[in-house]
């Protein structure tokens, strides 16, 4: 993985050392709260419901086994002995000290890590498919592109003042694992009829209060001009982006009001104004950088089928956990290890210090030191040896982590919500626990097979509720918490966003309305259907019936 | 409806209230009742002292409801005075999540 080099160093040094110099003035008062918010939020640290919360960036999803370690470490020296990972690859604490901040982000950077552009008005922690570099189905990796976006927008000094957040995601794989349309700026590497790489560019994503799928306004740019295209998006955003209303502010809404032809005309306009000169990926630096990110020697396994079949015979938990989370790995004899984050009843996303650091020496046993942090809010182990996997799982299971549930009914995302988050209109952890009791019983999640459920608690929709097959939106009515429910929504690869079914429920009838749409699902799919492909065969008809008709 | 007026405070972000002592506590019982004009104008002065003083940021007043033991009025303010409705397994957690909150009744169609 990518390895800081003196400049990398310097500036994370100078960030620390200046912002303990603003905490300290704002703590004599030599600075209002007003002055001090925006560069409280530039360096990640909100002040939430019951204390500041510090965002951490993962760049793009990946962590060492010794960042995690670090992560373990604040976890239980700064916080209350845990962490949360969030659906932009990142992890939040929720208990911090204004007062120790200056000593937690110094604590981090002596591991490379910092909490720099996870807030603010500005170009954001860009995210990446989690497992990069080792599936059998990516065209290039895409951190070696991510380390490039990240060095070009980090205190990029003409866009830290943008109209609005922005967030990029990368993927190398048509699977998008990395839910690329609902971002401002999505990437996927794909190769043309000359077997050149480049981009496809989608400009205008996103979730919130408008969501949108966005639509591709460059169908192939060549890495070359990769920073020279983006830096074109974001002037023309930094130009035309609303500034007047925050809720009319981001991306989405400039590309929707213009066309994409119009705003990909725009860009283009702007684009042929810049000197291409100014945007060098050098080949001696895109090599370094690309270098780091390819796999060193892996051992291994003179006949990996036979010594992985051999061990699934014996021990069925892990057959059973296998078939949900492991994945193939492009080198034979490894796979893709998923580290479920959501036991059964659990707070999704959420892991102790000791599970953290438990993780980080999983990693260096299993994971030639590496880990990655999903969107979805769980953990990988990206390079397993198969011959491995019944160690690792065994281990796993010991800690608590190995629940065989990803990409199934419990495998929920969900935002903090109303527990955590002043921005929230009602709670989601604990639906999304009901939830995953509801689902408790193994053989009846994989006999529904795949079903991204996701909840939020507000219209931000930081649990992505609309990109869930079944999506879940707190609101207050009349100070009251009640769920709307939607079906029919799309993260990854086909990107769609569900619809509302009809009125909403209360905090127990929301659970009900859950289990009665997968019993409809049931009742009603074909052979072989996933949930998915149901609701597209016959649309929500069916299932609003049942929710609504009967009873 | 009476209020208790709150704040965070600034070095921990703690949520504090106001007592009756013009003092500022991190316990939800020690806040001081607020009836009236009289009583919220000199709550409001005292916090926006606090605020200039950089004690506190982010006071606001928040209404109680006197069918409620006097508990905040809404949930978010609830949960803001009692801590979050779910325990992390965290070892090191602690018992801040005290309060009121009711349990949900969950169980399902059958109870």
């Amino acid at each position: 993985m990518y390895v800081y080099d003196s400049l990398d160093k310097a500036l994370l040094n100078q960030r620390v050392a200046e912002f303990r110099e603003q905490v300290e003035r704002r703590l004599a008062g030599d600075l209002t709260e007003d002055q001090f918010k925006p560069l409280r939020l530039m360096n990640g640290l909100y002040l939430q419901l019951h204390a500041y919360m510090l965002r951490v960036a993962i760049p793009y999803g990946t962590l060492s086994s010794d960042q995690m370690r670090k992560l373990a470490y604040i976890a239980k020296t700064y916080d209350r002995g845990y962490g949360h990972f969030t659906t932009r690859q990142n992890i939040q604490f929720n208990w911090i000290e204004l007062s120790q901040a200056p000593d937690l982000l110094y604590d981090l950077s002596e591991i490379d890590l910092h909490a720099i552009q996870t807030s603010g008005n500005c170009i954001r922690n860009v995210t990446a498919d989690p497992y990069a570099g080792a599936a059998d189905d990516e065209v290039d990796d895409p951190r070696v592109w991510s380390e490039i976006i990240r060095q070009w927008s980090t205190l990029h000094p003409e866009f830290s003042f943008l109209p609005r957040k922005f967030k990029i995601a990368v993927t190398g794989s048509d699977a998008d694992r990395a839910a690329i349309k609902f971002h401002d700026i999505g990437l996927k590497i794909v190769r043309n009829e000359a077997s050149e790489l480049g981009f496809e560019v989608y400009v205008g994503g996103g979730q919130g209060r408008t969501p949108i799928v966005a639509p591709l306004i460059k169908p192939f740019l060549q890495p070359k001009d990769l920073l020279r295209y983006l830096d074109a998006v974001l002037r023309v955003y930094n130009r035309h982006g609303r500034r007047d209303n925050i809720y009319k502010a981001r991306i989405k809404i400039l590309v929707a009001s213009l066309g994409a032809e119009e705003f990909a005309s725009q860009v283009e306009a702007e684009y042929a104004k810049l000197n291409p000169a100014h945007f060098p990926v050098h080949d001696q630096e895109l090599s370094r950088i690309r270098d780091m990110f390819t796999l060193p020697y892996m051992r291994l396994d003179t006949d990996p089928e036979t010594s992985l079949n051999d061990m699934l015979e014996q021990a069925p938990g892990l057959r059973l956990w296998s078939k949900t989370n492991t994945h193939p790995h492009k080198v034979p004899g490894y796979s893709i290890v998923t580290i479920s984050l959501k036991p059964i009843g659990g707070i999704p996303g959420d892991a102790t210090a000791e599970q953290m650091a438990a993780v980080a020496d999983l990693a260096d046993r299993f994971s030639l030191g590496e880990i990655r942090v999903t969107y979805t809010q769980n953990l990988v182990l990206p390079h397993v040896r198969q011959a491995d996997l019944f160690v690792l799982w065994s281990e796993l299971e010991r800690l608590g982590l190995a629940t065989p549930n990803a990409g199934l009914a419990s495998d929920i995302i969900a935002c903090p919500g109303l527990d955590y988050c002043s921005l929230a209109n009602a709670r989601s952890i604990p639906i999304s626990q009901r939830i995953s009791e509801r689902f408790a019983d193994l053989e009846v999640q994989y006999d529904i097979g795949p079903l991204d459920i996701r909840i939020s608690g507000c219209i931000n929709a930081c649990g992505h509720h609309h990109a869930g097959h079944i999506g879940i939106l707190g609101v207050d009515k009349k100070g009251e918490e009640r769920y709307q429910l939607t079906l029919g929504g799309q993260g990854n690869g086909d990107s769609a966003v569900g619809k509302i079914v009809g009125p909403g429920f209360d905090e127990v009838g929301i659970v009900d309305a859950v289990e009665t749409v997968v019993a409809t699902y049931l009742d009603i799919r074909t052979e072989g259907e996933v949930f998915s492909q149901t609701l597209e065969r016959t649309g929500p008809a069916p299932f609003k019936e049942r929710l609504y008709d009967r009873g | 409806m009476p209020h208790v007026f709150s704040a965070n405070r600034l070095t921990d972000g703690a949520v504090v209230y106001l007592t009756a002592a013009d003092q500022w506590s991190d316990r939800f019982d020690d806040a001081r009742i607020l009836t009236g004009e009289a009583d919220l104008d000199h709550a409001r002065t005292v916090a926006q002292d606090a605020e200039e003083q950089n004690l506190n940021v982010a006071s606001y007043e928040v209404e109680v409801d006197s069918a409620n033991q006097l508990r905040p009025d809404r949930l978010r303010e609830r949960i803001r005075s009692f801590g979050p409705t779910v325990i992390p397994a965290s070892s090191s957690y602690g018992t801040r999540a005290k309060g009121d909150h009711q349990p949900l009744p969950y169980g399902g169609p059958e109870g």
